[in-house]
């Protein structure tokens, strides 16, 4: 016993931390929600100012709807117990975006009023997803079954066919379309288009359509794929920044990125499955047989790029079409990233955006391209279970 | 932590009562006492005789044995103790005298010989960032041992004990690491640090030769045993098994220096480094506490406001909750104390998937809590349970505050162990 500790009758300071440690992130579910929801402000803006207050209104009434109804569902058995407002805006919101402007109010030459189909499709929404096990369960996204039931349903009523003009931005009607026939070629991209005066907007042909009538055959005359990227689709300006006709949330590519980036910022969505989506979306379109020309006997050619009577450079131009006139990547973005579809682990996230990108290849050139990467999607999904069991995470220890 | 400058331990005023663990394992027979009413000097034994795995019960300071009690430890375990009324001198004060060992030490190749001296001098660790070291060193005389791997990283960098101690007693930290590598036969060295945050630990390290101070980021929860062994050696150590059984030995700087200062002071461990973080002043308590002590003895001193509050014994996400009177010994040495929780009525998983990404051990957490829930051993198993280190890292993370810790403690008490 030879050293004698002092004593410190007064205490010393505490020493101050400047962060609190907090037991919980803070992060809850509708907080998760109501991020996915602020990630689809950029594309919805971007589809008001181009398809204009019928577009809000659209949105509005979608939303409005599976709101009101998810308050009154929350109440059914429980599994009602399950559905979440928050989680059921987003949700709505999403489908709001895969809606075009037009249904809004009325079409002028329809039979029947149109307007009633967005409130449905709001109120389907939260009976769908109640159908499919409510928050986190369902392996089939909601939206994507209600989207599929509004196709069956409505058919080509759903297809948009207008977009503002520059001067009407925000405010214009999008069925203000002057004598309504479509223009058949444009040159111009809408950023430099000459205004037509005394309408809003322009009926013009879609990409889409023009695309798909190639790759099915549909010219009644002859057209080579050089003649189909230069003379019959609209510049491709107007796919990337905007000035197509469209949903009201694929109104613009760059849009729909910055909203994918905003989700990858916070933390949301894992950057690996839009960006395998899109990589594997375009190597199976560069290898997928393709129709060089369509004439009297339309002549498909396996990995066209290699074809020396077409050239690298139209295929690739082909190629960047078909990718930026579907909805991939609204698609890759804001529905396959989705917790309730899309695998836990990473390996089976990639493989399981591989498989889609595959798939919505071959959907979009065979069957679909407005419609084909859901289909992918729907396919896909229905094997995340799988997936997350064979692909577990390996135990570090 | 963001303390700037690494802040000293003063000594906590010698309570009147000290509660000092016979063993540090529960469920246990407790080694034979003096009888009571025994008037003991600081640093005597206190029992008569303990089992080989045990360190000696010694009294931290003069006092007068009453008799036996159960207490709970740090880490929440229960154990039997022997409580001691502290002796006061002349001026009523209680006597802190650090005593010093008896006998001389043992040959410098005596490998037995300096486990013994280590058994005698009472010095326990046994927490999570540094395995029980008897266990490790009785081990090591089984099998050999070709690492020895001081953490200098703290199991919560809100409260950087490691880091202090390392920085205070570098010499004899390097001494204390040295010695273990000695009495295991161990031929490389590691001091993992944060190298940054201690340039003058790694400075002394480098110059002491035949060890290396190895540069690690001080990440939650990179201090456990699992976690480092596998990070550091790639070595895979099921969470609850010795680093031993992998052929290294594995302590932190703390348990370091009280075997350096065995080596160098000739002291038993009578008192240990503490830091409890207040979570509603958001400020951090550090003291030098006797080996006996209770946290009801710091919460006093400090007059650290507690009602209704909650205490945590090590790291805070790993949720181990104790009781105001857990007695210091050798388990955990950071403590919290945090308003009591509030209820919370989880949300149902929404498959978000943070909890795989931020789990350490690579396992599937929501995977297992749903096997829990449907009591699937062999889906639990699957989905990696055995790898679970319970670092709580799943619980944060939870946007649905599901309680997937608490879950996976449930399945391993119900049979599968890790």
């Amino acid at each position: 016993m030879d050293t004698v500790l002092p004593i410190t009758p007064e205490q010393p300071p505490p020493i101050e931390a400047p962060e609190t440690v907090l037991l919980h992130s803070g992060m809850n579910v509708p907080g998760v929600f109501l991020t996915f929801a602020s990630g689809a402000i950029f594309p919805m803006t971007a589809g008001i100012a181009l398809y204009g207050w019928r577009a809000m209104l659209a949105i509005a009434l979608v939303v409005s709807s599976a709101m009101s109804m998810a308050v009154v569902w929350r109440r059914i058995g429980l599994r009602g117990g399950q559905i979440r407002v928050a989680h059921m805006l987003w949700l709505s919101v999403v489908l709001a975006m895969m809606l075009p402007a037009h249904l809004a109010v009325n079409l002028e030459n329809a039979d029947w009023q149109v307007w009633p189909i967005l409130p449905a499709a709001g109120a389907t929404l939260v009976i769908l997803n109640w159908l499919l096990g409510g928050l986190g369960v369902g392996r089939v996204h909601p939206v994507l079954a209600t989207y599929l039931l509004m196709v069956a349903l409505f058919g080509t009523i759903l297809n948009p066919g207008s977009v503002l003009q520059r001067n009407s931005l925000f405010v214009g009607d999008v069925l203000d379309v002057g004598t309504g026939q479509p223009i058949a070629a444009i040159k111009d991209p809408w950023s430099s288009r000459p205004i037509v005066p005394s309408q809003a907007a322009l009926r013009l042909p879609r990409a889409s359509e023009q695309l798909h009538a190639f790759t099915r055959g549909n010219y009644d005359s002859w057209v080579s794929m050089d003649a189909l990227v230069r003379d019959r689709v609209p510049p491709i300006q107007d796919l990337i920044l905007g000035g197509q006709p469209g949903p009201i949330g694929m109104a613009s590519i760059v849009a729909i990125a910055i909203g994918g980036l905003f989700l990858l910022y916070r933390g949301l969505i894992d950057y690996r499955i839009p960006l395998l989506i899109m990589l594997s979306l375009m190597l199976a379109l560069y290898v997928l047989p393709v129709p060089i020309v369509i004439s009297e006997k339309t002549d498909w050619r396996w990995l066209a790029i290699r074809d020396p009577r077409v050239g690298w450079a139209t295929v690739m131009t082909f190629v960047h079409y078909e990718m930026l006139a579907s909805p991939a990547l609204f698609m890759a973005v804001f529905m396959a990233t989705d917790p309730s579809v899309r695998p836990m682990a990473k390996w089976a996230r990639a493989v399981y955006a591989i498989v889609i990108g595959i798939l919505a290849a071959v959907s979009q050139r065979y069957i679909s391209i407005s419609g084909g990467p859901f289909v992918a999607l729907l396919v896909g999904s229905l094997l995340t279970p799988y997936l997350d069991r064979l692909l577990r995470p390996k135990p570090l220890i | 932590m963001r303390v700037t400058q690494h802040p000293t331990f003063d000594p906590l005023p010698t309570p009147e009562i000290l509660r000092v663990p016979l063993t540090p394992r529960g469920g246990v027979e407790a080694p034979t006492i003096r009888p009571a009413g025994t008037r003991v000097a600081a640093g005597e034994r206190l029992a008569t005789a303990v089992s080989q795995l045990d360190p000696w019960p010694i009294a931290p300071v003069a006092a007068e044995i009453v008799g036996t009690c159960s207490i709970t430890l740090t880490n929440g375990r229960p154990v039997p103790a022997v409580e001691l009324s502290t002796i006061c001198d002349d001026s009523g004060v209680p006597e802190f005298l650090a005593p010093t060992l008896e006998a001389a030490p043992p040959a410098d190749n005596d490998r037995g010989g300096w486990i013994d001296r280590l058994r005698e001098a009472g010095l326990w660790i046994d927490r999570w960032t540094s395995p029980n070291l008897l266990a490790q060193l009785h081990d090591s005389l089984k099998r050999p041992i070709d690492t020895v791997v001081c953490s200098v990283l703290d199991g919560d960098p809100n409260l950087p004990i490691g880091a202090a101690i390392a920085s205070q007693e570098t010499e004899r930290l390097i001494t204390g690491v040295r010695r273990l590598a000695k009495i295991t036969g161990a031929t490389k060295i590691l001091v993992v640090m944060q190298r940054r945050l201690l340039p003058d630990v790694a400075a002394a390290v480098k110059a002491a030769g035949g060890m290396s101070a190895v540069e690690m980021v001080n990440d939650y929860p990179q201090a456990d045993p699992s976690i480092l062994l596998a990070t550091l050696l790639k070595r895979k150590l099921r969470p609850g098994r010795l680093p031993s059984d992998l052929g290294v030995l594995l302590v932190d700087s703390v348990a370091a220096v009280a075997v350096g200062r065995v080596e160098i002071d000739e002291q038993p461990m009578t008192s240990l480094p503490v830091a409890l973080f207040h979570h509603s002043r958001n400020s951090t308590h550090l003291a030098t506490m006797l080996v006996g002590s209770s946290l009801h003895d710091l919460l006093e001193v400090r007059q650290v406001a507690s009602g209704g509050f909650v205490f945590r014994g090590g790291d805070v996400l790993r949720d181990r909750r104790i009781s105001r009177h857990a007695v210091m010994a050798g388990s955990e040495i950071a403590l919290h104390a945090s308003p009591g929780p509030t209820s919370v009525n989880p949300d149902p998983c929404i498959r978000c998937g943070w909890c795989v990404e931020a789990c350490p051990s690579n396992i599937h957490p929501a995977g297992l809590l749903d096997s829990v829930q449907r009591r699937d051993t062999k889906a639990a198993e699957h989905y990696g349970i055995a790898a679970c280190v319970e670092c709580g890292l799943c619980d944060y993370v939870c946007p649905s505050r599901l309680p997937i810790l608490l879950g996976i403690r449930t399945m391993r008490k119900g049979g599968i162990k890790g």
